[in-house]
């Protein structure tokens, strides 16, 4: 608080020259004269001012001298003394003059006072004016650092939020990758069964040819003397006949299985696109067809499948961005439609773009939710079983190449999603 | 806070009638004015009113002097109790020696009590008085009326406070001479403390109170 705004007090003890003003007084004391008295003094009790008319101090008169108190609040602060002959009249006009001199310092007072308050009222309400100002200034100098400091907070926040980010992208991808070998290894591992199988007939087939080729071997050393017969039993013990006729079948389909597993790898290596790790020119109707062919073991056995592709130019692409967008929307297509999965892949090529649609027949997507499915984290699935950043990162991919994404669910049933992509020649 | 000139042998004290809005301040006033002898006091001085509300202040002079020559001037003020004029409240709040809240004894101005209380906590910090020092008399006021918080329950909410309590209904003119007497009486102890009033200036305690409440010859 203040205190320097404090320093005015209401109320201070005030002399008669404080209250009257020289003019007053003269007037006063001409006005006694004029009713008869010879001789007018009004005294200051605090300084022992003497205010006289006709001007001097009183001359050794004969006349009657008759004075009286002047008070303001109860105690004497002055004397008014009248001389003159008339006893009567004298006193009558020192009445007169003590109530008027009362009535005078009476209102100066109040005058005084009510000035007083009003000025220290007006001069505190300034102080406590300036004090809020004061306040309000350092207040904004707060404002301001902490708008300074602010951008710098909001740049670190910004970029620990871009770093979590990029962390999400990467459990989208891991997430991918996590349901790719699942399957993957499901495809792998059903040929690899039958591989094994059939090896180890083979085994068995080699072991009993070598046990003949020992029998047939030592035949031709005895010569002549061969037990023919026994030869003809032993073959037909070790079933040769058979044989003959079943392993090049088994040879056969373990060809066909390892040529399978080798396809899946190939299918996978070209989803992953772990050779080009940037753009590369891709074309389009490849890559939704290789996409499917990883989701291979996602397939229910009674899928159908329509696909009417049109033939798409080659288009300068990142490879891997391109195959995990397609990877979730076919994914959401094929888990949508269920064992009776009906999917229809359609793509066109417009004068400026490149239009992929892939629907199915699931039961479309709720109205209440359809406007949130590209929202970052929303997902329908249970807990660990989706990020909720599939679509979102897809719709992202595509944002950034010019594209769009929508997703549709038209009155015919089942959910389109429509991928377009500006044609390069178009981008430039 | 008290007002003292050696030289002049002057000593100058502030009471204060401080309280809600129409709780009666400016009636104590007029009622010490009209009971009390006009020997040795002032003229009630009331600063510009407006429909009965005081806007700035009233004062209530009173000068005695003490055996030893010493002049003392006792001034009352009342404060404006509106809200709206606490800058004259502060005003008149500076340097004061003594105060008389006087509170409304109706039911329905409680919180307004209590309001009000609280400005004069807040004031009092403002101008530098410590509450706990300062002499502070609470009037329960209007007990002529009815609908009014009982006896018992202003002595169970305040006695706590240590607080000298009076009840007055300063209208009937009952009361008021009991308060400012109840003032006096504290102010006193505190200038006595101070100054030896009566030790070296020969004024008693009966003698002080006496001359600032001499009643008029009725």
């Amino acid at each position: 608080m203040d205190r320097q705004g404090l320093n005015f007090i209401i109320g201070e003890e005030k002399t008669l020259s404080e209250l009257l003003c020289p003019s007053e007084i003269e007037s006063l004391l001409k006005a006694a004269i004029n009713t008869g008295a010879d001789f007018a003094q009004l005294t200051d009790s605090a300084s022992g001012t003497n205010w006289c008319c006709p001007s001097g101090s009183l001359a050794a008169s004969t006349s009657q001298a008759h004075s009286q108190p002047i008070y303001n609040e109860g105690e004497q602060i002055g004397t008014l003394l009248l001389t003159g002959d008339s006893s009567k009249s004298i006193n009558s006009t020192l009445q007169l003059l003590v109530t008027t001199i009362h009535l005078l310092i009476r209102s100066s007072l109040q005058r005084q006072l009510t000035t007083e308050v009003h000025t220290t009222t007006v001069a505190q309400s300034y102080a406590e004016l300036m004090d809020s100002h004061k306040k309000l200034k350092k207040s904004e100098q707060e404002y301001r650092d902490l708008a300074a400091s602010l951008e710098t907070t909001v740049q670190q926040r910004t970029a620990e939020l871009e770093r979590t980010y990029m962390q999400l992208i990467q459990n989208e991808k891991m997430s991918c990758v996590g349901q790719l070998a699942a399957g993957v290894a499901h495809e792998i591992n059903t040929p690899m069964g039958f591989i094994t199988s059939n090896l180890s007939t083979l085994q068995k087939y080699i072991q009993r040819l070598l046990t003949m080729q020992a029998e047939l071997e030592q035949a031709l050393q005895s010569g002549e003397n061969a037990d023919h017969t026994a030869l003809i039993a032993l073959k037909k013990q070790l079933k040769i006949d058979y044989i003959r006729e079943d392993a090049a079948d088994l040879i056969d389909q373990s060809l066909v299985g390892a040529k399978r597993i080798s396809s899946i790898v190939n299918d996978l290596k070209n989803f992953s696109h772990v050779d080009s790790i940037n753009s590369s020119n891709l074309d389009l109707n490849d890559e939704l067809d290789r996409t499917l062919a990883v989701l291979a073991s996602k397939l229910p056995p009674t899928a159908t499948m329509k696909k009417a592709y049109q033939p798409l130019p080659r288009q300068s692409l990142p490879a891997a961005a391109i195959s995990q967008v397609l990877f979730n929307i076919l994914l959401n297509a094929i888990e949508a439609g269920g064992e009776q999965l009906q999917l229809i892949l359609t793509t066109a090529l417009t004068d400026t773009q490149i239009i992929m649609a892939i629907h199915d027949n699931g039961s479309g997507i709720p109205d209440e939710i359809i406007s949130h499915v590209f929202e970052p984290f929303f997902t329908t699935k249970d807990i660990g079983q989706g990020t909720g950043m599939g679509l979102a990162l897809a719709r992202q991919t595509i944002q950034q190449l010019g594209g769009k994404l929508e997703l549709a669910c038209p009155a015919s049933g089942g959910t389109v999603a429509t991928l377009s992509l500006p044609l390069e020649s178009c981008n430039e | 806070m008290i007002e003292y000139n050696e030289q002049e042998q002057r000593l100058v004290l502030k009471l204060v009638y401080y309280g809600p809005a129409l709780s009666g301040k400016t009636t104590n006033l007029l009622t010490l004015h009209e009971q009390l002898s006009q020997q040795g006091r002032g003229e009630l001085m009331m600063l510009d009113t407006t429909n009965d509300r005081t806007i700035y202040f009233d004062l209530l002079p009173f000068f005695l002097v003490a055996p030893s020559g010493l002049k003392i001037k006792v001034k009352v003020y009342t404060v404006p109790g509106q809200v709206k004029h606490d800058a004259t409240r502060k005003a008149v709040l500076q340097r004061a020696d003594g105060i008389v809240f006087v509170a409304d004894s109706q039911c329905y101005e409680a919180a307004n009590n209590m309001l009000s209380f609280e400005n004069l906590e807040k004031n009092l910090q403002f101008v530098g008085i410590d509450i706990d020092q300062i002499p502070l008399v609470i009037q329960f006021n209007k007990r002529d009326l009815s609908a009014i918080t009982s006896e018992e329950e202003i002595r169970s909410n305040w006695q706590p406070t240590g607080l000298q309590i009076t009840l007055a209904s300063a209208l009937q003119g009952n009361g008021v001479i009991e308060t400012f007497t109840c003032l006096l009486d504290s102010v006193f102890s505190r200038l006595d403390a101070r100054f030896a009033l009566h030790q070296s200036h020969g004024l008693t305690r009966q003698q002080f109170i006496a001359q600032l409440t001499t009643q008029k010859n009725t």
